[in-house]
């Protein structure tokens, strides 16, 4: 029965997500995946990637490698709120990571704060979620995706 | 008149009394197929908690669910980062049918999961299925996506060797003008990496020959030049490809940044630092 609840959710809201909580939502608080948005950041995976270089400190100690995933919100005005991570080891198993590690990255993707908010067919702002997910290997960020 | 309102309405009962039974109680495989369907659906949309526990649910409840399924499932739980989901379900897709599911799954693990190991076992799996044809997953010539990964693991020697069997296979049916413009923009970074300036040029001039509206190409074209100490070239074309990207070309991807994609930051970074 709760499926059909949300199936017809699904229909009333077409594509829509929605959430409260610590970040001022914009509109009716309708979220939509980054993908159906075109929600971008200023400079690119590259500028996000720099902000990583330039304040992310090496860890040496404890569950150094793996992945974290840190999903978030995006208001229609640029600003980001709601952060929930995810951890997985380099099998993309779900585990613990270092709290250092976990901690910084997720402080440095609250500084990053030149988003572009995505927007709906007639081109105004909404509201949009994303994640990126940070590849460590021995304490250090190997990588970041997706772009 | 009354006798047929008495109709309607114990039609209108038996029919919603049939619905509970079927969707709440009795369940039969097409509603877990549908269940499957729309868990997949919401996940599009961004219900993933939602979404996969309706895929889970089918799953257990559907046996033989196919490899084109648990394909399917995973699709969406690698847009919204479920990583764990996204890979349970491509490992067990592979698992049933490799032929079918690891070209895709060796393409996507190079370019989303950015995992080279893995993505070549799953790609090597996959061409040895077809050893006298060269396959194209996800659109791109396997040798071309086996290369790139060997590149990304600091292989160059052998990324090399898996570029120049891309373009001999490529040739075999096409004249130069098909070679897309990654192939040899790959090839050039290559040999760009394995210290060749010179030949990386000559290949870089290949790609803007093919279009000329390349950034990345300019960009990496200058740098070269620049490393071999021809400066004032070099910088001229660092500066193309700087205004090559303010009007808004450079090679990309809807989904995935390609490799040495380059951005406007990163240029005018570059030509400050010189």
């Amino acid at each position: 029965m709760r499926n059909l609840i949300y199936i017809l959710i699904l229909t009333i809201f077409f594509s829509c997500n929605r959430k409260s909580g610590e970040l001022d939502l914009c509109g009716l608080g309708v979220l939509k995946p980054y993908y159906l948005t075109g929600l971008d950041y200023k400079g690119g995976i590259y500028a996000i990637k720099e902000k990583y270089n330039q304040e992310y400190i090496p860890v040496k100690k404890g569950k150094i490698s793996g992945i974290v995933k840190i999903r978030f919100d995006v208001n229609c005005k640029g600003e980001t709120g709601n952060f929930d991570v995810e951890t997985y080891n380099l099998k993309y198993e779900s585990t613990t990571i270092n709290d250092s590690i976990v901690n910084q990255t997720v402080l440095i993707a609250k500084k990053l704060n030149n988003w572009i908010p995505g927007t709906n067919d007639d081109h105004e702002n909404i509201n949009s979620f994303k994640f990126i997910a940070i590849k460590l290997i021995n304490g250090e960020i190997k990588e970041i995706v997706p772009k | 008149m009354i006798k047929w309102i008495k109709r309607i309405v114990i039609g209108f009962l038996s029919t919603i009394l049939i619905l509970i039974l079927l969707l709440v109680i009795i369940k039969p495989i097409p509603y877990y197929i549908i269940n499957n369907a729309v868990g997949i659906k919401m996940q599009w949309y961004g219900y993933d908690k939602e979404g996969n526990e309706m895929i889970e649910k089918s799953i257990k409840k559907l046996k033989n669910f196919s490899a084109l399924q648990y394909h399917s499932a995973s699709v969406q739980n690698t847009k919204n980062g479920n990583y764990n989901k996204a890979i349970e379900y491509l490992d067990k897709a592979s698992e049933l049918e490799p032929e079918e599911v690891d070209g895709y799954y060796g393409w996507l693990l190079l370019y989303y999961y950015r995992d080279y190991e893995k993505a070549l076992f799953h790609l090597n799996r996959y061409d040895a299925f077809t050893p006298d044809f060269v396959d194209y997953p996800q659109g791109d010539n396997i040798l071309f996506t086996k290369a790139l990964c060997y590149k990304e693991l600091g292989q160059y020697s052998k990324a090399l060797e898996l570029f120049n069997n891309a373009i001999k296979s490529e040739l075999k049916e096409h004249d130069e003008n098909w070679i897309s413009h990654q192939i040899y923009f790959q090839k050039a970074r290559t040999l760009h990496l394995l210290g060749q300036q010179k030949k990386a040029i000559e290949y870089y001039d290949k790609t803007i020959k093919s279009w000329n509206k390349s950034a990345e190409s300019f960009y990496y074209k200058g740098l070269a030049q620049i490393e071999i100490s021809d400066e004032l070239v070099g910088l001229q074309n660092l500066n193309i490809a700087l205004d090559l990207i303010k009007k808004g070309y450079k090679t990309s991807d809807s989904y995935v940044a390609l490799f040495d994609e380059v951005y406007q930051m990163e240029i005018e970074k570059t030509i400050i630092e010189l």
